[in-house]
């Protein structure tokens, strides 16, 4: 589903990936794992097209469609979604008018009807009920006065109401306590599918005792040294990335 | 070029209403000879600094404007009470509808029982010469009158310029006078409709006795090549409040001023605003707020956002007397630009002459924030579309402090179309 060839991405004239590449195939879910530093939110945001970002060579593939040739907007129209590290707060704008507005979008670039205003409140409301959102939260400006857990919660819910094919997640389980990560566990879960695939960034490989991943990555020096099985996230847990990476 | 201002002011005084009242055609000759011995303010005064009035003097806007027979439907916000329009500077009974007691155009005001407004006309002689020359030849206006306790409800006021004639000249002057515990709405929206340049120049002089109460919203939608002027004069005694939101969308240049004198305690005032340029606008808020006696409130929370080579200004002065302790006054000002070309300038300033207050402003200037650009762009969102979101955010709580829903809705919808218009 997503094949990245040979990345290159430099950061303010500063290479941070130097070569990366990545197959997955739909179906799956691959987990990347790094020291701090590595790179790994680098990756999330070259694959959205964030600008700042660029790509110095390769190429980044969405069932074969080149990404590289489209807007962050028309990515996600696409099916890639990112789920942040560090989720924004937008004061002013409620998490209702952000997602309607998000998914309209989205329907438009597709040529389809906006969605009724009754449908999309009943989708909003059950995702955020299966996220243990509370439903007064949805009426409030996008992440102001959210926790961490919170935030990366209600990325979840963002996650589930727009339904994307490839979901890219950095660090989505940092700062959730423990029921919160089995719940946004069930969710990231919940969204597998044969026509799916996930890209879970973490730094721990706690995550991934809830989210069991077919392939695991080590993202060191910007590019990937070494894969292997969920057996790998839990040598990297006990032994450490230096002695991994090296 | 000041001559042929006083020229026009002599062809039309006496045609003005009242004008048989010795006391009223002095009250404009007076304006007429202060208007004459300064001319157009510059750039020079302060209270002029950021306005654009060069229009004005290039070549005089005097035409007499001859309104087309049918001016089309008015947009009128749907929501009950007394609905008085007014073209091209004369009040038009065939558009008005549910006219008030409390409620009718100078002219009627005048014929009725002049006296009744003869103190506020007579007291409104200081101002800039635009006051003056509005003093000398305003052809018509509101007058709303409350005896005391009384609830006059909603107001509706519409001045529209037609635009048919080039350079001419719309002088509208409003008295109002809420006595004590008496209440108001009242509903105002400038527009023009034809190609022609035009000048709306209004002057209101409005007298709020012991605990009256007047809510006051304002939209300038003035074609994009006129000139808007406008000059709000208020009274505030004791207990009274004066509630007043202003969004300015319109017209090639405005300026508004708008002064408030605290004349009482437990007073309150409330001013806010929206402007919102384009092209090459220029919008001006200028607002002097005095406190005189103390224990009362104040705010003032203006918005500003700019696109292209316009640019907006705000100016605010606070002003407390000695005495006024326990004066609480806030001013907040915030400006948005979303073009490198675009300029907005804020000038609050603070003149303190009591030991016991609360007073601040704030004051920033910037751009759109980029994260939530991509924030928004990562979940589908085009950049045209971000940018609406967060641009009505950064007005929606000024705009939401409006509690009238239909205004409230009026004015969400025309920054939406603001918005739309750019993409
Ligand atoms: N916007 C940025 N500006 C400057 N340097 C950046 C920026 N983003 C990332 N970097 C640098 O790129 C490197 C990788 O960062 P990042 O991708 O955030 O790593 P990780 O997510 O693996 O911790 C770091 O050295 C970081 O300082
Ligand atoms: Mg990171």
């Amino acid at each position: 589903m997503l094949k990245i060839t040979d990345l290159h991405v430099s950061v303010e004239d500063k290479e941070i990936l130097k070569g990366l590449s990545l197959d997955i195939p739909a179906g799956q879910v691959h987990a990347i794992m790094g020291p701090n530093g590595a790179g790994k939110s680098t990756l999330g945001y070259a694959l959205s097209g964030r600008d700042g970002y660029e790509i110095t060579a390769g190429s980044i593939e969405l069932d074969g469609q080149d990404l590289l040739e489209l807007e962050p907007h028309e990515r996600a129209a696409e099916g890639l979604f990112l789920g942040l590290q560090y989720p924004v707060e937008i004061p002013g704008v409620s998490n209702m008018n952000f997602l309607r507005t998000a998914m309209n979008s989205i329907r438009k670039y597709k040529g389809e009807e906006d969605i009724s205003a009754g449908d999309f409140l009943k989708l909003i409301r059950a995702k955020a009920k299966d996220l243990g959102m509370d439903a007064e939260m949805l009426k409030r400006s996008v992440n102001v006065g959210f926790s961490g857990g919170e935030k990366k919660r209600n990325e979840m819910v963002q996650m589930a109401v727009l339904d994307p094919r490839m979901m890219v997640l950095d660090e989505t389980d940092s700062g959730l306590d423990i029921d919160a990560l089995k719940v946004v566990s069930d969710g990231i879960n919940a969204m597998r599918g044969a026509d799916k695939a996930t890209l879970l960034i973490t730094h721990y490989q706690r995550l991934l005792d809830y989210v069991k991943p077919d392939v695991v990555h080590v993202l060191a020096g910007g590019t990937i040294v070494k894969s292997g099985g969920p057996e790998l996230a839990l040598a990297l847990e006990k032994d450490g990335y230096a002695a991994i990476a090296a | 070029m000041t001559q042929a201002y006083l020229d026009s002011i002599k062809a039309v005084q006496p045609s003005l209403p009242g004008n048989q009242f010795p006391w009223l055609a002095n009250v404009r000759q007076a304006a007429a000879a202060r208007f004459a011995a300064t001319g157009f303010p510059g750039r020079k005064d302060e209270a002029f600094k950021y306005a654009d009035l060069k229009a004005l003097e290039k070549t005089p806007f005097v035409a007499k404007p001859v309104a087309p027979a049918s001016v089309g439907d008015l947009p009128w916000i749907d929501i009950p009470g007394a609905r008085l329009a007014f073209v091209d500077g004369q009040f038009r009974a065939d558009l008005s509808s549910d006219l008030s007691d409390y409620a009718k155009p100078l002219s009627a005001a005048l014929a009725d029982d002049e006296q009744a407004i003869k103190a506020q006309l007579d007291a409104s002689s200081d101002g800039s010469a635009l006051a003056q020359l509005n003093l000398a030849m305003a052809s018509d206006g509101l007058v709303l009158r409350v005896p005391e306790n009384a609830d006059a409800g909603t107001i509706q006021v519409l001045f529209l310029s037609s635009g048919a004639t080039a350079k001419a000249a719309a002088h509208i002057s409003s008295v109002i006078h809420l006595e004590s515990g008496a209440k108001a709405t009242l509903i105002e929206r400038s527009l023009g409709v034809g190609s022609e340049d035009y000048w709306a120049n209004a002057v209101s002089t409005i007298r709020l006795e012991r605990g009256a109460a007047l809510t006051h919203n304002c939209w300038q939608s003035d074609s994009n090549v006129a000139m808007a002027t406008g000059l709000t004069r208020v009274s505030v005694d004791g207990e009274a409040q004066y509630n007043r939101f202003t969004l300015s969308t319109g017209a090639a240049s405005a300026r508004s001023e708008i002064r408030v004198h605290v004349e009482g305690s437990d007073a309150d005032v409330q001013l806010s605003g929206v402007q919102l340029g384009r092209a090459r606008q220029v919008l001006d808020t200028v607002t002097y707020l005095r406190h005189d006696i103390g224990h009362s409130t104040s705010n003032q929370t203006y918005r500003s956002v700019v696109d292209d080579n316009a640019r907006t200004a705000f100016s605010g002065k606070v002003y407390v007397e000695r005495d006024a302790q326990k004066t609480d006054a806030q001013q907040s000002s915030r400006n948005l630009l979303l073009a490198r070309t675009a300029e907005a300038d804020t000038k609050p300033e603070l003149e303190i002459y009591a030991d016991d207050v609360q007073c601040a402003h704030g004051a920033t200037v910037g751009e759109l924030d980029k994260k939530a650009l991509f924030y928004l762009a990562s979940r589908g969102v085009s950049p045209e579309e971000a940018r609406a979101i967060l641009v009505q955010a950064f007005v929606a709580d000024v705009i939401e402090g409006i509690d009238i829903e239909p205004v409230r809705d009026a004015y969400l919808k025309a920054t939406q179309n603001w918005l739309m218009a750019q993409l």
